[in-house]
């Protein structure tokens, strides 16, 4: 087996849950995770990152074209396609 | 956002002994969009000029100390759009602050203090590098504004709590009655849900609006009697509901139960009537939900408050000049109910 291919990066379309939140995403690597995907758009598009009680929130990377959730560990090249609509959920309570 | 400076907070005792100071990371955001939004509202900035860059500057009390900031937006080369706050912004930061005081042995437990913001000049390129080199470009979602007349909408409705310059909300009864009937089937555990309307622009005056038409119960919401979890599954359900309705509504807010009489159920009656919880309390995972997923100007919180002495009352809680705070609202189809003042 040799050396991962490098993919060339993707663009997207992320929302936040309210769709008030919009961005363009260009060049995605291929190779990145999901997870890392959201990562890297929470400060971008000034989502917060920790809950009330300074936890981690979870953010879910919801694919509008499948209509599911994607798992942090799918590779990008793997799960989306130019032009996808990404919706970032976050798990987040209320006391 | 543009920001020439880093800010930090100068803590004191009450004799005026210094503290230290404590370097800040603001979430500058609210204050934007509490800006943007009020540009808006007075129509002096279009929805379609959202992406118009805005900059922090502050104000100063006497160089490093500051009486508070302005959020200033540049439009063509020129200025003149902007809002000015105070230092008020910067308390929940210092409120979070203080136990590293005691902590240290700087401050006693209880003890009062007080706290002034200062500002120096930032060094130049201090923003981290885009994590794998991807780079999002925020596009300005369209407002979907209805044109009314707010008169009208006004007259049809009947005023609950302070209204102060808040943009005006109108809440149907329909909609309370729900949420009251789901916050009692729901206690011992929290209940809530999603409120949905439109926005409203009256160019005469000019003046926007929200109007609720209805809730969506969150119904995959984890809860107990503490804690509702909106699952991500809860937001798909949203997105489902408005898709069927197809009336190009918006999420407006969102609302919750808090079931105070299982909360104080060993209490005596007089003191569940002078409880804090038992009316207009919003906990800080409350107001850390508000910011994460409603953090637009004109969006609400809802609290039922379903409380063991007397009847439920409803708080309604919204931004004003970037904080959380309870606020009014115009109740649409009766008289008002019991609740809300602020």
């Amino acid at each position: 087996m040799g050396k991962p291919q490098m993919t060339a990066g993707i663009g997207l379309e992320v929302t936040d849950v309210s769709e008030q939140k919009k961005a363009n995403v260009e060049n995605v690597p291929g190779e990145s995770t999901v997870g890392e995907l959201i990562q890297a758009l929470l400060p971008q598009m000034n989502l917060p990152k920790n809950d009330g009680a300074g936890r981690p929130l979870t953010y879910h990377a919801r694919l509008e074209r499948e209509g599911r959730h994607l798992h942090a560990s799918e590779r990008v090249s793997d799960a989306l396609k130019p032009g996808d609509r990404v919706v970032l959920q976050p798990d987040i309570h209320a006391g | 956002m543009k920001s020439d400076y880093r800010y930090a907070l100068a803590f004191y005792k009450e004799d005026k002994t210094p503290l230290g100071q404590v370097p800040l990371e603001v979430d500058w955001e609210p204050a934007v969009e509490c800006a943007r939004f009020g540009a808006f509202r007075k129509d002096v900035l279009a929805p379609e000029d959202g992406s118009v860059e805005a900059a922090i500057e502050p104000i100063w009390l006497k160089a490093p100390y500051l009486s508070g900031f302005r959020v200033a937006f540049e439009r063509n080369g020129t200025t003149g759009i902007n809002q000015d706050f105070d230092t008020d912004y910067f308390a929940g930061l210092a409120k979070g602050v203080v136990p590293q005081l005691v902590e240290s042995g700087k401050l006693a437990e209880n003890e009062r203090y007080f706290f002034l913001a200062v500002a120096f000049p930032a060094e130049k390129d201090q923003d981290e590098p885009a994590k794998l080199g991807i780079v999002a470009q925020p596009v300005t979602p369209s407002l979907a504004l209805k044109s009314s007349s707010l008169p009208e909408l006004t007259r049809e409705a009947s005023p609950v709590g302070a209204l102060s310059d808040d943009v005006p909300v109108f809440l149907p009864e329909r909609v309370l009655g729900e949420v009251e009937a789901l916050a009692r089937e729901a206690c011992p555990k929290e209940t809530g849900g999603i409120l949905i309307g439109h926005l409203h622009r009256d160019s005469d005056l000019p003046e926007l609006a929200a109007e609720v038409t209805a809730q969506i119960h969150a119904r995959r919401a984890e809860a107990d009697s503490v804690r509702l979890n909106f699952t991500a599954a809860c937001w798909t359900d949203v997105k489902g509901a408005l898709e069927l309705r197809g009336q190009g509504e918006i999420m407006l807010g969102w609302w919750h139960s808090h079931p105070v009489r299982e909360w104080c159920k060993d209490c005596s009656n007089e003191s569940q009537e002078g409880c804090a919880l038992a009316r207009d309390f919003f906990s800080a995972h409350d107001r850390a939900l508000h910011r994460a997923v409603f953090p637009r100007a004109y969006s609400i919180a809802l609290v039922a408050n379903d409380v063991g002495v007397g009847d439920l009352s409803f708080s309604l809680f919204g931004w004003r000049n970037g904080l959380i705070a309870p606020r009014g609202y115009h109740l649409k189809g009766k008289e008002a109910p019991n609740g809300c003042v602020p």
